[in-house]
């Protein structure tokens, strides 16, 4: 135990007795060094530099300047080499700051190997176990590097983390993209104009078994007992996930359609229109009009909660469907506006189990490969699985979705795609 | 050359703030411009191997998501 250690884990331990413990059992992998190529030492856990190796106090002074000049109480996700709390903690109008470890081996090694007394000991630090922080708070700073190596018990924090801080980017490309949709609501208006309103299924399935039918790779898995157990339920689709469907003998009542990319013209190409007579097509009028027109069954129009709705949604209201960015969203959505007592979700991955991005007989399938660095998210078994930060991005706001619902009963059909908070997994679901 | 170097500047800001996208984003704008610079003047052997060398790092960097360091690569070792 270097000296280092003793005088950090001895302060921790006097303050916080819980996490020392955590701290002192976790146990730094051999590939844990100290990069001294550059002017100042940066430590590497995992490949990835915990700090800059260059000018640290710059960097961590980049970092804090997400917390406003005068906030008196700030969170730091991630301590690194210590310098973020050390930047904050020098703003003397700050006088609680919350610094939540990520991971306990890093933390560890990072604390045996820089003297972080002076932070430690500051009344006004707070350090905190990541798993006993409920949810994100503001305002807040980040190591960035913390929260890529981030355990699975402070994955979901990340991830709300990082949607935050990937937030204001996301935005401004959606704002790029406006100019063309407005176009498309424009000319798809007529259609809005002709069909009926999602709100026409309000309701129509109260206290049904809903079944949501995502694209993910799982979703194979149900076919057989969709099948068998087909009339017990009231079936939803997302658009990927239609062909699939159809393919195995199972005909979804309502299939969501949301996204105006051309590629989505595809999920509907070359099907037989004769099953689809009475299936229901539920759409945001951003979406390629070839899938209006060639849609045998009934349309069903529908707006997001979202600004680039705001005059059409004045000029024809429709009822809105709850999306976050993913047509899971307005899915499961629509079975609750429907009135279901359980939700269950079948191939809802957020994820590549079995290495795949969607269900076998999606058009877009594809296998992904392992590679060092790719994201992850934890599984219903507690491991990890491949995903995108996009999809990480989707689940959390799924979960702040269900969290809103606890009237209805959710199910994750699957153990194998990501864990979703709010839900039971049983893979017999129906 | 100054439009170059705010991509470079721009991208390592968003990194070192864990902003992934528009950082990725920005080092793409940054890459696509430094190439071209790099084409249009006269570098000697000695010069370009010493650049090829800290792309790869980069590149390195940017593959396992090791972006601090990738940052300090773009600021501190990549002449601009």
């Amino acid at each position: 135990m270097s000296s280092l250690f003793e005088l950090n884990i001895g302060l921790i331990s006097g303050r916080w007795p819980d996490l020392a413990e955590r701290i002192v059992t976790a146990s730094v992998p051999p590939s844990a060094f100290i990069d001294r190529s550059g002017r100042q030492e940066s430590l590497v856990y995992e490949g990835i530099h915990l700090s800059s190796g260059e000018d640290r106090d710059r960097e961590a002074r980049l970092q804090a300047s997400l917390v406003p000049e005068g906030s008196r109480e700030a969170w730091v996700y991630g301590f690194g080499s210590g310098d973020l709390p050390r930047a904050l903690l020098g703003r003397s109008e700050v006088i609680h700051l919350h610094v939540v470890v990520m991971n306990y081996p890093a933390a560890r090694f990072s604390l045996a190997s820089l003297d972080h007394s002076d932070w430690l000991s500051d009344p006004r630090t707070e350090l905190v176990m990541a798993e006993r922080v409920g949810g994100i708070h503001f305002p807040f700073a980040a190591s960035p590097a913390c929260l890529r190596i981030a355990e699975e018990d402070a994955a979901r924090l990340r991830d709300l983390v990082v949607l935050e801080l990937s937030t204001p980017h996301i935005r401004s490309k959606y704002r790029a993209e406006d100019a063309g949709l407005r176009e498309r609501l424009a000319s798809n208006e007529s259609f809005v104009v002709a069909d009926r309103d999602v709100a026409d299924l309000f309701g129509t399935q109260a206290g049904a078994t809903i079944v949501i039918a995502g694209a993910g790779p799982t979703l194979g898995r149900h076919f057989q007992t969709l099948r068998r157990k087909r009339s017990a339920c009231f079936l939803i689709a997302v658009d990927a996930a239609l062909r699939p469907l159809l393919v195995n003998g199972l005909i979804p009542d309502a299939v969501l359609c949301i996204d105006g990319h051309e590629k989505i013209v595809s999920f509907f190409e070359g099907l037989d229109p004769e099953p689809l007579r009475a299936t229901a097509l539920v759409y945001f009028p951003v979406i390629h009009p070839r899938i209006l027109r060639s849609w045998p069954g009934p349309r069903l129009a529908a707006y997001p909660d979202h600004p680039l709705y705001a005059d059409l949604a004045v000029r024809r209201p429709r009822a809105t469907l709850y999306c976050s960015g993913s047509v899971i969203h307005p899915a499961i959505d629509l079975g609750v506006k429907s009135g279901a007592a359980k939700v269950i979700l079948a191939g809802a991955d957020f994820s590549f189990p079995g290495s795949a991005t969607h269900v076998e007989g999606c058009v877009v399938r594809e296998s992904v490969k392992p590679a060092p660095g790719t994201d992850w998210v934890v599984d219903g078994h507690g491991g990890r699985v491949s995903t995108t930060p996009a999809m990480r991005g989707y689940l959390r706001d799924l979960e702040g979705y269900i969290a809103g619902h606890p009237e209805v009963i959710f199910i994750n059909g699957s153990r194998d795609g990501a864990a979703i908070r709010g839900t039971e997994c049983r893979e017999e679901p129906l | 050359m100054a439009r170059c170097r705010w991509y470079r500047d721009e991208a390592a800001r968003a990194f070192r703030l864990g902003m992934e996208g528009q950082a990725s984003e920005n080092l793409i704008e940054f890459i696509d411009r430094y190439s071209h610079q790099l084409g249009s003047r006269t570098i000697s052997p000695g010069e370009m191997e010493g650049i090829a060398a800290v792309l790869g790092e980069l590149f390195e960097a940017q593959a396992r998501k090791d972006y601090l360091y990738l940052a300090d690569l773009l600021e501190y070792r990549l002449v601009v």
